[in-house]
């Protein structure tokens, strides 16, 4: 579904992104490990348009998206969360999700005026998927809270359903449980999941924490300095040399 | 030839005297990447502390000239106290607003003050002659001092601990806070060395053209343009790009009737936005999130 | 007095409605208002002034303005925060310099004197009162269409770009495509306030089209309430007052303009350090009221 060939970023002299190709099977839940540094936020931006690529290809379902613009690439069906959240903060909970659907009616310039039936109709719907997911997750009370006045795990929840309110096919996670505690992580990972089974939404997810790929991802790719040195089944890493001495040379 | 000369000699005049206010505004933009919208202003009180010590009070002017600038310094101090400090971590637009407040605020006590028209220093000036170039003693004047304003602002900010802080903090001021250097503190010297610098560069525009309370406006826009001509997170870029503007102004009104003087200065403040080093984008960005 | 000062207060609401949607909703700190306003003005009493009906040209005012906004924005789309300001107030600043000095067109520092009062299918608003009406009737108009958009998904997307257009732009929305419409809505409104204004006080020149006034216009919007129309007509009221009383006190014309810059540059700096957003805050969006009209006015 996703296919990167070649792909190079430089910063300066620095390679960020260093001759990485990775594949994205559809519906599969993937993974990118690396030490902190270790380019893959870069990499993730390389894939939707937020950097431009140096050099490399970009396929997704086939088409060559390299270096097209952010919105469009979102459009295709590929959106992405950050690593440091990116709510709307003065909106509400409700706010900030039923401004994501890329259907939205009512969004051009023309349509207050004369779409106002359909307009009214539109917003409803996405009102009531809105609050479908909000139960889900378990965030129904504070749907008309500001989302700057949650707290940090559930602002990194509310990202995640926002981005599931465009119904994408693949969604881009970068470090979803950064920072949030064990609760949360495990409330995430059974949400993940769940999209997965549910909507068949395919996912890759980077992560710092080893521990929360290795039970979820079915396959995982490992980047040190912009350049892929392993990739296999979660055991298959865990056993790599390569690997561990990557993570312990950077700790170390 | 000789014309050219002289608008060489006029160029580095104007250039250096927008230089000068525009070091004072890269300091502050270094360090808090904020548009110090007052300076212009602040510029325009030191014209005026200056006249009124010399003119009004009947001071030697030298000494005037001195006392404006500590006096305009202490209104540097004032204005970080009253309308930046409170708001540095407040909505991300409010220090901008209220210095746009401040700068009218300023404007309107120099027209209730010292009114609407047009004042001068008083100045006798001789002209002389040198090399085929017409000169003046108060434009020999301001060569010497802005010379002497630019060495002694390099020893300060290269040679002392104040400076080696002040540094610090432009890199970094997280870092900078975090090795011990008491930031705001370091803002606040900032802030009134700028002012201070400001007030040299108005005086200097009051002995070259005249003194005006309406100035304030385009002394603004010329130092930012002049900032990010000469680059930012350098703190001697102003000068640089002061010295650039100078030269774009006085050329341009070679070419156009003087008129449109203004539209150039304007004009060149808009393009040198537009073509900035899109790195700097990149960086501003980063920092971005706008209400954290 | 009372109609004068009403009528300002609804030119002055018109404008900064306009104003609103870029500084209020869509976050961005505009310093153009000025150009637009005299470009509306010019526009506007130049073609009454050659026999085009009022409406027709108050409209065209507006247009013109907003194809300035939409190139302005076309030029500042890459810019965010400090250097949009900076860029449209270097915009505003080349504008008022041609008002000065393409004097074939604008007669240049003499100014258009006598321009015609408006006159609607042969009648003549000659006097205060049936120009309050009319301008109340425009006002009402201009209230109804900004309410309609920033009510609508529209108005919702100009506030996510004010929040985070990183995020916007990963959801797939348009980013640049929205903040041009806004830019130029914004423009429009400004264009057609300074028809308006033209056609009360029949004379412009282009002092009346320096800074100042943008910075006027802009306490309005901050004043109110960011993202607030109410607020705006609020901060309007509030203002005007402010502005125009020092002249009633029998002071001398200069000392009174010093004095309400003083007044007002104080209010600005005082209600950011106080209540950086403004009296009234945004409406929140309830989720019982689905998306019906009447929602509740809360502070930010």
């Amino acid at each position: 579904m996703l296919e990167t060939k070649g792909i190079e970023k430089n910063f300066g002299g620095l390679k960020a992104v260093d001759n990485v190709s990775i594949k994205v099977k559809e519906g599969t839940i993937m993974g990118l490990i690396g030490p902190n540094g270790a380019g893959k936020t870069t990499f993730f931006n390389l894939i939707t348009g937020f950097l431009g690529a140096d050099s490399g290809e970009i396929k997704f379902k086939g088409k060559d998206i390299t270096n097209l613009k952010p919105y469009l690439i979102s459009r295709l069906g590929m959106v992405r969360t950050f690593q440091q959240t990116r709510i709307f903060p003065e909106m509400t909970v409700l706010e900030n999700l039923i401004v994501a659907p890329q259907d939205n009616i009512g969004e051009g310039f023309f349509d207050p005026i004369f779409f106002r039936k359909a307009l009214k109709d539109d917003q409803k719907e996405k009102i009531s998927i809105a609050v479908a997911i909000l139960k889900d997750m378990g965030l129904s009370d504070q749907k008309d809270e500001y989302a700057k006045n949650l707290p940090y795990g559930e602002q990194k929840r509310l990202e995640l359903m926002r981005a599931v309110m465009t119904s994408p096919d693949i969604l881009l996670l970068d470090e979803p449980t950064a920072g949030v505690s064990q609760d949360y992580t495990d409330n995430m990972k059974t949400y993940i999941k769940k999209l997965k089974n549910e909507r068949g939404i395919t996912f890759f997810i980077i992560e710092h924490k080893m521990s929360f790929l290795m039970e979820l991802a079915e396959y995982l790719y490992v980047i040190d300095h912009g350049k892929l040195i392993a990739s296999g089944t979660p055991e298959e890493i865990q056993n790599n040399p390569k690997v561990i001495n990557a993570y312990l040379g950077s700790e170390g | 030839m000789d014309y050219y000369s002289q608008v060489i000699l006029n160029s580095i005049i104007t250039g250096g005297i927008y230089g000068l206010i525009a070091v004072g505004y890269s300091m502050i933009y270094s360090i808090l990447r904020f548009v110090n919208f007052s300076h212009g202003f602040v510029a325009m009180m030191g014209m005026y502390f200056t006249y009124a010590l010399s003119v009004q009070l009947q001071l030697p002017f030298f000494i005037a000239a001195a006392g404006g600038i500590v006096l305009t310094a202490l209104l540097g101090m004032i204005i970080e106290r009253v309308a930046y400090r409170p708001l540095r971590f407040s909505f991300y637009l409010a220090p901008l607003v209220a210095v746009v407040g401040v700068a009218f605020f300023l404007e309107s006590v120099a027209l209730m003050v010292w009114g609407g028209g047009i004042l001068s220093y008083d100045i006798r000036t001789i002209s002389y002659k040198f090399l085929g170039l017409y000169i003046t003693n108060v434009q020999i004047g301001i060569l010497i001092t802005l010379l002497l304003s630019v060495i002694l602002l390099y020893y300060l900010i290269e040679k002392t601990t104040i400076g080696q802080a002040i540094r610090a903090t432009a890199d970094d001021i997280k870092m900078a806070s975090l090795v011990g250097i008491n930031s705001n503190r370091i803002v606040v010297i900032v802030f009134m060395l700028g002012s201070a610098l400001a007030a040299v560069g108005g005086t200097f525009l009051g002995l070259e053209t005249n003194l005006q309370p309406t100035i304030g406006l385009s002394v603004t826009a010329k130092s930012f343009a002049a900032v990010i001509l000469g680059g930012f997170g350098n703190i001697y870029g102003g000068l640089v790009g002061g010295l650039v503007l100078g030269f774009a102004e006085n050329l341009g009104v070679t070419v156009l009737p003087t008129v449109w003087k203004d539209f150039i200065a304007f004009g060149v403040l808009f393009i040198v936005i537009y073509f900035k080093p899109s790195g700097l984008l990149a960086k501003r960005q980063e920092r971005g999130g706008r209400y954290r | 007095m009372f109609y004068h000062l009403t009528i300002l207060m609804i030119i002055y609401s018109i404008t900064c409605i306009g104003l609103n949607i870029v500084v209020g909703y869509t976050g961005f700190f505009s310093f153009a208002r000025a150009a637009f306003f005299g470009i509306g003005a010019y526009t506007s009493a130049l073609l009454v002034m050659s026999g085009v009906p009022f409406l027709i040209a108050i409209i065209a005012g507006g247009i013109l303005a907003a194809i300035f906004g939409w190139i302005l924005g076309l030029i500042t789309v890459e810019m965010t925060g400090d250097y949009f300001a900076l860029a449209t107030f270097a915009f505003a600043e080349m504008t008022r310099q041609v008002f000065i000095n393409w004097t074939g067109l604008t007669r240049g520092p003499l100014g258009l004197p006598g321009i015609p009062r408006p006159e609607i299918f042969g009648f003549r608003f000659s006097t205060n009162q049936a120009y309050l009406f009319l301008y109340i009737i425009l006002l009402i108009l201009v209230l109804i269409i900004t309410e309609m958009y920033v009510k609508s998904p529209f108005g919702r997307l100009l506030k996510t770009i004010r929040e985070d257009e990183t995020a916007a732009q990963s959801l797939g929305k348009n980013i640049a495509k929205t903040k041009n419409i806004s830019i130029a809505m914004g423009a429009f409104f400004g264009g057609v306030g300074g028809a308006l204004y033209a056609h009360y006080i029949t004379y412009i020149d282009p002092s009346a089209f320096v800074l100042h006034i943008t910075i006027f216009f802009l306490i309005i919007v901050i004043a109110g309430g960011m993202g607030n129309n109410y607020g705006t007509i609020l901060g309007a009221v509030m203002l005007v007052l402010v502005r125009e009383l020092p002249r009633y006190l029998g002071l001398s014309p200069a000392f009174a303009a010093s004095l309400q810059q003083m007044v007002y540059s104080s209010i600005l700096v005082i209600l950011m350090l106080v209540r950086p957003r403004g009296l009234l805050g945004e409406r929140k969006l309830l989720s019982e009221q689905s998306s019906e009209e009447g929602g509740q006015i809360r502070n930010a």
